[in-house]
């Protein structure tokens, strides 16, 4: 009885200590987040860097990529790079700043964000601004983009720059050949070669199966509207009037850009299913349409992806479409995501020099054309001063994304096709008439709670005007509804705004 | 015979501690088997469960847990006072409503005529076919239905256009979104449904049926008196567990089908606490509205376990 007994408290003994050491395994992964590598003191080791970047190609860099190896060698720099595709890289971005656990860099792709200003307010981010100085690189970089990615008066971040006005129209220069067709220089010329494309067979096949203009959803923005309601004498984003802003959806540009969108759509001149594509391009690469209009760099994939289906085609890029106010085109921010540097994985200044200095290094000539080329003799040739890329997929593979390392680009020597040689010569041209935002650099409040809701409000009354399914009367309800559930106090926070930059 | 009852329950609470007590220590070493379950629901279901107080915080990633403002009930005054609140609880009630209503009949309905079959190896066959859907992830679901209802090229319209009659634009409009977003649950999920109530089922005596018979009841008789009492209990437990996630419509497909021209019927809370959370950033406010959902849910249980109980089923406490 007794050993039974003393056989049964071992055994109890036994499964005690196995829970209890589950518990305390449990527990232990709490405590286990001290972010290694964070070599305090003055002796920086190399640096270990990692970082969360966009992904705009559905292949990713593979991790052993030669240029990647080159920008570690040539930055002395151990890189550790999280890719997410750009369509999902917001809402991934702000589940990972709610977990608190951030790389030591990310890119935040909308400065403006709320979640990413709610964080900066709170401290979360180191403040760069007066660092900036002290790098020759990044002490170059622009005032006024500076000012427009600033939260508060204050830097949170390195931008990373690009032209400031890359919107234009790309359109099939082969179909214009074949239905005798000048490029269109007007809104009303647009229409109408639009309307040929959709109606005169410019692909040659017999069959009335082509659009004019194709249409998505770019992450809730219908593709083209912005840039036609510029092109038809519209604002980009907010119009200044009288001193005044105005949100653009309140000017009547707007209401004339919808009852254009209007027309197309009941004239079959746009694809009927617009509203839930989610990437207007897919109907550009199947070679069912005309025209795309966005950012001209995208030219040379739209052509690449249509010559699959279709080897003749050719694309064109037209960046002057004149309407009641002349050339117009929309102006970017000069800037595409920013560069942000968390407290909670970066907790010493040195090493948050230390990832400048990388910054600065890369903003270097040598290393941006690296990221913007590849490796000379591996990604591309040069015979007589032309640039040949290599063809071979796995080659080219190991430049995927590689501006997304990017930050300055002021030094970038413009090799490349036709295509994209003609995108860089148009993007300069487009600069000298481009339509800036003029609240790009305000922040309002109620915007930031609720400025997605409010947006909502607005891109869906849109889409429901264009399909017919509300009239101009509901969509002034709609306008203010808008206004009632926040729209006029973001109206007025801005113009707060405006007002105490205009008094200084 | 209630006189005995109140007895008893002095008596027994009466010598209640040192009972307690002896029990314990009777059956200690089944107390300690239950002890790993126990802790598992402590420490991964109970203790996480303080995270709901950031429904009364102002949450910020980097103040954490502890240091963010305490605003009460703030979050909760802005949901209920929101607009958007009415229409948001409308679409998540009728589109649960029909998932009972469409949608939870129906694996009872299949397990039933899978039963009938006779041959064994056909059963198998059919049983593995409808429940393969359950593997697919929405993504691919809606991406079927998509290329099936569709304007450009899609199979239904080209039918449609086929016979003569109008294409319809499914996709996009209020009155199609219930009907497809509950087909599609139905396509995807009876079969995976079917599982628990043939597992039910198998468990029906069969002399009962052949006593049935003995008495000339045809088939339909026997799945009336013996089949469906058999599976009644399944049923009413499945119900009632299918309603503590009542207001839960499945965020996946639902944030799938979404589009400008059917949001007035589509938005429901899974999907706008997507939107406000994550997108939005609004971490508290979403929590807030995740809490309200948990807390209509289990109303819900409560009030449909109670009436079970009173209808003389089991209930599943």
């Amino acid at each position: 009885m007794n050993r039974m007994n003393r056989k049964r408290r071992m055994k109890a003994g036994a499964l005690l200590a196995a829970i209890a050491l589950a518990v305390t395994a449990c527990g232990g992964n709490d405590e286990a987040a001290p972010p290694s590598g964070s070599e305090s003191g003055g002796t920086p080791a190399a640096l270990q860097l990692s970082m969360m970047l966009p992904s705009y190609n559905p292949e990713q860099m593979p991790a052993d990529s030669s240029v990647l190896k080159a920008l570690e060698e040539k930055t002395g720099t151990k890189l550790a790079v999280s890719w997410v595709p750009s369509s999902t890289y917001t809402d991934k971005l702000s589940a990972t700043v709610a977990s608190g656990e951030l790389p030591k860099t990310f890119v935040a792709l909308e400065p403006k964000a709320s979640f990413i200003v709610n964080a900066a307010r709170s401290g979360m981010f180191w403040e760069v601004g007066p660092y900036l100085k002290n790098y020759p690189n990044l002490g170059k970089m622009s005032e006024l983009v500076l000012n427009n990615i600033s939260i508060d008066g204050k830097i949170y971040g390195v931008y990373r720059e690009r032209d400031l006005a890359r919107f234009g129209l790309m359109i099939r220069q082969d179909w214009l050949a074949n239905l005798g067709l000048q490029a269109p220089k007007s809104v009303d010329e647009l229409y109408a070669v639009l309307k040929a494309f959709a109606t005169g067979d410019p692909d040659k096949n017999g069959k009335q199966d082509t659009i004019g203009l194709a249409v998505g959803m770019q992450g809730n923005n219908i593709a083209g509207f912005k840039d036609i309601l510029v092109y038809m004498g519209g604002p980009n984003e907010w119009e200044l009037k009288d001193g005044k802003l105005v949100p653009a959806h309140m000017t009547p540009a707007y209401l004339d850009t919808l009852k254009l969108y209007k027309k197309l759509y009941d004239e079959k001149i746009i694809n009927q299913d617009f509203a839930i594509v989610q990437d207007g391009r897919s109907v550009m690469y199947k070679g069912q349409a005309g025209l795309w209009i966005d950012n001209m760099l995208d030219g040379k994939g739209i052509e690449d992806n249509i010559k699959k289906v279709d080897p003749n085609a050719e694309i064109n890029l037209i960046n002057r479409i004149a309407g009641p106010k002349g050339d117009r085109t929309r102006a970017g921010s000069g800037y595409l995501g920013m560069y942000m540097i968390p407290k909670t994985s970066v907790k010493t200044e040195a090493e948050l020099e230390q990832i400048l200095a990388y910054f600065d290094k890369v903003s270097e000539k040598e290393i941006q054309n690296l990221m913007k080329y590849g490796i000379e003799g591996k990604q591309y040739t040069l015979e007589n001063g032309s640039y040949f890329p290599n063809a071979d997929p796995k080659i080219r593979a190991e430049i995927t994304d590689g501006n997304q390392f990017m930050i300055l680009q002021n030094q970038v020597v413009n090799y490349g096709t036709e295509l994209e040689q003609l995108s860089t010569k148009l993007f300069q041209d487009n600069a000298t008439f481009a339509v800036p935002n003029p609240a790009a650099p305000f922040i309002s409040n109620t915007e930031i709670e609720k400025g997605k809701e409010l947006s909502k409000i607005i891109t869906d009354a849109t889409v429901k005007f264009i399909m017919g399914s509300v009239d101009e009367a509901e969509w002034n309800e709609a306008v203010e509804q808008w206004l009632q559930s926040g729209g006029s106090k973001v109206v007025e926070e801005m113009n707060a705004e405006y007002a105490k930059l205009a008094g200084e | 015979m209630p006189k005995s009852i109140a007895a008893q329950a002095a008596v027994s609470s009466a010598s209640r501690p040192s009972a307690w007590a002896g029990r314990l220590a009777r059956n200690r070493w089944l107390y300690l088997m239950v002890l790993p379950g126990l802790l598992y629901f402590l420490v991964f279901k109970y203790w996480p469960m303080y995270g709901i107080f950031i429904a009364f915080k102002d949450f910020q990633p980097f103040l954490g847990f502890w240091d963010s403002p305490f605003v009460g009930l703030k979050h909760f005054e802005r949901l209920f006072g929101d607009p958007n609140f009415v229409v948001l609880f409308r679409n998540t009630l009728i589109l649960a409503a029909y998932n009972i209503l469409f949608f939870f009949p129906l694996p009872i309905i299949v397990a039933l005529m899978l039963n009938e079959l006779r041959q064994e190896l056909t059963k198998r066959v059919v049983q593995t076919l409808v429940y393969i859907p359950h593997f697919m992830s929405w993504v691919v679901v809606v991406g079927i239905a998509y290329m099936f209802l569709t304007t450009e090229g899609g199979i239904m319209n080209e039918l449609l256009a086929r016979f003569g009659g109008e294409k319809i634009n499914f996709l996009v409009s209020n009155e199609w979104f219930r009907t497809i977003v509950t087909a599609e649950v139905m396509w995807k999920e009876t079969g995976w449904g079917t599982i628990i109530f043939l597992a039910a089922l198998s468990g029906v005596d069969p002399q009962l049926y052949e006593a049935a018979r003995m008495d000339g009841a045809n088939r339909l008789r026997q799945l009336w008196h013996i089949t469906l009492p058999a599976i009644r209990s399944t049923i009413i437990i499945l119900l009632i567990l299918r309603l503590g996630h009542f207001l839960d419509t499945g965020f996946e497909q639902i944030f799938l089908m979404l589009n400008a021209m059917n949001r007035e019927v589509g938005e429901v809370f899974d999907t706008y606490v997507y939107s406000v959370g994550i997108s939005q950033g609004q971490y508290s406010f979403s929590t807030a509205v995740g809490l309200f959902k948990s807390i209509v849910g289990l109303i819900l249980v409560v009030v449909a376990n109670n009436l079970a109980k009173k209808f003389g089923e089991e209930g599943i406490y």
